[in-house]
C-alpha cells in the first residue's frame, strides 16, 4: 500500500513532515515569514487574514508558518507560535480564546497559574481581561512575542457576544504590542469590511487562489514521490491535458485534487454504484460544511 | 536577491519606523492641550488619527504625563472610571512621577488582604468614580499634569446607553463636561477625544441635543495634502526593492486621487507583490493600473456596501444610489447637489439625516466645508463601474 498524505489533522505532522510535505503556497508563506523577520522591537505590526476555500491549504499554511516559527533560530529566540486549530471548535467566548491559548503555554512549561473565573462572579469581560493578562504577563517574564494561529477566526468572531467581544479584541491588540495574529477564514466576513464593526479593514486579507497549472504539476510529482506511484509523474509527462482537466474539475483546491487524484488510481471497485458510494464516501467531509452552515451559531 | 518590501502598515496603527510623522497636526493638538483644552479629534476610520496620538503619548515631555488607550470595550460608568485611574496612575508612574502620593493612594485601594489560611479577602466594591475625582483633588495639591487620549470615545457613550440607558449615558456626558469646566480640574487633567463615529451624532441621538459636547475643542484630520502625499510615498519606498521614478509616482498619486495613507499602502503593497513575482524592480504604469484593478477586483465584498442600502433602506434606496453614483462620477458632490436629488425623489424632510445617519455614519462618504466625497477610492470607483450614469433616450 503506498503511504498516505495527511488531508485533515496536519497538527499530527511533525515539524520536518510538515516542511517536507509544504509544497505550493510559498509566495503566501513567504511574505508573512519575511514581514516577522524584518518587524523592529517597538513598531507596530501587520496582522493576516488568509481567506480561501476549504481544501485550499489554509491550515496547512497555518501549520508551516507554525513549524518555521519554531524551527527557524532567527524566529524562535524572539517568538513563540501558538495554533488553535483544532481547538477553535470550542471557543464561544474571548475567554474561551485566552484560555486555550494559557493551556498551550503551559503545556510547554510556562505555568501560568488557573484563575478561579467565579471570583469575578457575572463580570466576565473582567475574566477576560484577567486572563489575558497572565498571557501578556507570560510572554514578557520569557521575552517572548505569540504568533497565535487560529483557524476559522471568522467562527470565533461570530460566536455568541460577537460584537462585545470583537470590540475587546481589537482593543487588546491596540494596547499591547505582544501578540500577532494570523488567522484563516473560509469567506470574507463582514467582521472584516463592514465600516461598523470593530475589525472594519484591520487585518491585511491575503487570498488562496486556486492553484496554477505549474503548481499543480509541482505537488503532483510531490505526490508521486511520496506515494511511491510512478504513474502520476507519467500522468504529466504524458498527458499534460489531463493535468489541466484535473485542475479544472476540481477547481484548483489541493484536498479536493488529492482526494480526485486517489480515487483515479485507486479504484478497487469498478462497479458504477459501489463507485458512487465511494465518491460521496470521500468527498463528504469537504462539503460537510455547506451541509450545516449554522454550526457555529447553535453552539 | 533578497527583495526588499516597502514599509507598509495596513490596519493597526503605525508606531515606530512605521509612522510617518504629522507634525503640524501634532502641534496643532499640543498647542491646545497647552492652553488646556479638552480636545475631540475627528477622523472616518483609516486616516490614521490612532498614530499620531499613540506617537505623541510616548514623547517625553517635561510638562505632561500622557497615556494613549483605545477604550471602545468600556460599557459603565465603573469601566471608564476604572480605566482612567489606572491610565492615570501609568501615566504618572512611565514619567518618573511616581511620589509617595501615588503609591499611597494606589496601594490604598489595589492591595487586597491576605487572611489567616491565604485566603485573599476582596475588599468592599471600589466605586472608581470617586476614586478618580479623589484622585484629580491630589494632582492638583502635587501640582502634576496629566494628559489622557482615549480612543474610540464615542462606542463607549454609545456602550453605555445600550446596556444601562440614556440616563447612564448622559450622566457620563455631564461628568466630562465638568472635568472640562471646572477649573481646578482643568489645569490639571486633559483628555483628548477620538473617535470615528460622530460624538455629535451619538450624543443627539442619545439626549436629543448637542449642547452637552460642543465646547470641545474639535480638531479635524483630513487626508494627506500632495506634498505630504509625495513624502509618505518616499517613506514608504525608502528601502525597498521596488524603485519609481518621478512620473510614476504621480501617476500612481493621481490614481488615488484622495490621499488617506491606508489606501496608498493597499495600492503599494500590491504593486510590490506584482513586481516580486516578475522579479522586476521598476514599476511602471502599466502595473499601477494593474495592481488597481486586482485590488478592486479583491474586493468582491463592495456589492455588499451596495446590497446593504437596498436592504436596509429600501424606501430611500433610490435617493441615496443617486447621490452615491453622482458623486462617484463626479469626484464629489456638494449640499446643493445633494438637495437637487432629494427634492426629485420627494425626500425634502429628511434628506440631510439620510446623508449625515447612513452615508457618513456608516463610512460611505466623508464631509469637508460642504463638500462630500467617497472615503475609499477603491469603493468610488467600483461604484462608477457598477452604476453608470446614463441619459434618457
Amino acid at each position: 500500500m503506498s503511504p498516505e498524505l495527511i488531508q485533515y489533522q496536519n497538527a499530527n505532522q511533525s515539524y520536518d513532515e510538515v516542511i517536507k510535505n509544504f509544497i505550493v503556497r510559498q509566495k503566501e508563506f513567504q511574505r508573512v515569514i519575511d514581514d516577522i523577520l524584518i518587524t523592529k522591537d517597538g513598531s507596530s505590526f501587520q496582522h493576516y487574514v488568509f481567506v480561501g476555500r476549504r481544501g485550499s491549504g489554509k491550515s496547512t499554511l497555518l501549520r508551516r508558518i507554525q513549524a518555521e516559527i519554531s524551527t527557524n533560530d532567527k524566529l524562535n529566540h524572539k517568538y513563540i507560535a501558538v495554533n488553535l486549530g483544532e481547538e477553535q471548535s470550542g471557543i464561544y467566548r474571548l475567554y474561551d480564546l485566552w484560555d486555550y491559548v494559557i493551556r498551550d503555554l503551559n503545556s510547554i512549561g510556562y505555568n501560568i497559574p488557573k484563575i478561579d473565573f467565579r471570583l469575578f462572579k457575572d463580570d466576565m469581560k473582567a475574566y477576560t481581561k484577567a486572563l489575558h493578562q497572565q498571557v501578556i504577563s507570560s510572554l514578557q517574564i520569557q521575552k517572548k512575542k505569540l504568533i497565535l494561529l487560529v483557524d476559522n477566526i471568522d467562527r470565533v468572531l461570530d460566536n455568541r457576544g460577537s460584537q462585545e467581544d470583537a470590540a475587546l479584541l481589537r482593543e487588546l491588540l491596540m494596547n499591547f504590542k505582544d501578540i500577532r495574529i494570523i488567522g484563516s477564514s473560509t469567506v470574507m466576513s463582514e467582521h472584516f469590511w463592514r465600516y461598523d464593526m470593530p475589525f472594519y479593514e484591520f487585518f491585511s486579507i491575503k487570498r488562496i487562489e486556486a492553484l496554477t497549472l505549474d503548481e499543480v504539476k509541482k505537488l503532483m510529482i510531490h505526490w508521486s514521490n511520496v506515494k511511491n506511484l510512478p504513474e502520476i509523474e507519467n500522468l504529466i509527462t504524458k498527458y499534460p491535458g489531463k493535468i489541466q482537466s484535473i485542475r479544472m474539475l476540481t477547481d484548483g483546491m489541493p484536498r479536493t485534487m488529492l482526494l480526485f487524484v486517489d480515487m483515479l488510481i485507486n479504484r478497487p471497485e469498478q462497479n458504477g454504484y459501489n463507485y458512487l458510494q465511494l465518491i460521496v464516501d470521500r468527498a463528504t467531509p469537504i462539503y460537510q460544511e455547506k451541509t450545516f452552515p449554522t454550526i457555529a451559531s447553535t453552539k | 536577491m533578497k527583495w526588499k518590501h516597502p514599509n507598509t502598515i495596513t490596519g493597526p496603527a503605525a508606531e515606530g519606523d512605521k509612522y510617518f510623522r504629522r507634525e503640524e497636526i501634532e502641534n496643532r493638538l499640543w498647542r491646545e492641550i497647552a492652553k488646556n483644552s479638552h480636545v475631540l479629534f475627528l477622523a472616518p476610520r483609516r486616516v490614521g488619527k490612532s498614530s499620531i496620538v499613540m506617537y505623541m503619548s510616548t514623547r517625553h515631555n517635561k510638562e505632561f504625563a500622557c497615556k494613549y488607550e483605545n477604550i471602545q470595550s468600556d460599557s459603565s460608568i465603573q469601566d471608564f472610571y476604572k480605566r482612567l485611574c489606572n491610565m492615570t496612575h501609568s501615566a504618572l508612574t512611565n514619567y518618573g512621577k511616581s511620589k509617595n502620593w501615588l503609591s499611597s493612594w494606589w496601594n490604598s485601594y489595589t492591595i487586597q488582604s491576605i487572611g489567616k489560611d491565604k485566603i485573599e479577602i476582596q475588599k468592599a466594591t471600589i466605586d472608581y468614580r470617586t476614586k478618580f475625582f479623589e484622585l484629580l483633588g491630589n494632582l492638583k495639591d502635587h501640582q502634576e499634569k496629566v494628559v489622557l487620549f482615549l480612543d474610540e470615545f464615542p462606542d463607549v457613550i454609545w456602550n453605555i446607553n445600550n446596556q444601562h440607558g440614556a440616563q447612564e449615558a448622559e450622566t457620563l456626558l455631564n461628568d466630562v463636561r465638568t472635568l472640562r469646566q471646572t477649573k481646578d480640574f482643568k489645569d490639571v487633567f486633559i483628555i483628548v477625544l477620538l473617535g470615528s463615529v460622530g460624538l455629535n451624532h451619538i450624543v443627539k441621538k442619545i439626549t436629543g441635543r448637542i449642547d452637552k459636547v460642543n465646547d470641545l475643542h474639535r480638531e479635524y484630520l483630513h487626508a494627506l495634502e500632495i506634498e505630504q502625499a509625495k513624502n509618505f510615498l518616499n517613506h514608504l519606498i525608502k528601502d525597498a526593492t521596488m524603485q519609481l521614478e518621478d512620473a510614476t509616482k504621480d501617476y500612481l498619486l493621481n490614481k488615488i486621487g484622495y490621499f488617506i495613507p491606508y489606501y496608498m499602502q493597499l495600492i503599494v503593497e500590491e504593486c510590490d507583490d506584482m513586481l516580486k513575482e516578475k522579479n522586476i524592480t521598476q514599476l511602471t504604469t502599466m502595473d499601477i493600473d494593474k495592481a488597481y484593478q486586482k485590488i478592486i477586483k479583491k474586493n468582491e465584498h463592495f456589492s455588499d456596501w451596495d446590497r446593504r442600502i437596498s436592504k436596509y433602506f429600501p424606501d430611500k434606496y433610490v435617493y441615496l444610489l443617486e447621490v452615491l453614483s453622482m458623486c462617484a462620477h463626479k469626484n464629489g458632490i456638494d449640499l446643493q447637489e445633494i438637495y437637487n436629488i432629494a427634492v426629485s425623489n420627494n425626500n425634502i424632510n429628511e434628506w440631510k439625516a439620510d446623508i449625515d445617519d447612513i452615508l457618513i455614519a456608516d463610512g460611505y462618504l466623508y464631509e469637508e466645508n460642504q463638500l462630500y466625497a467617497f472615503n475609499s477610492p477603491l469603493l468610488k470607483d467600483w461604484w462608477k463601474a457598477r452604476h453608470p450614469l446614463m441619459k434618457k433616450s
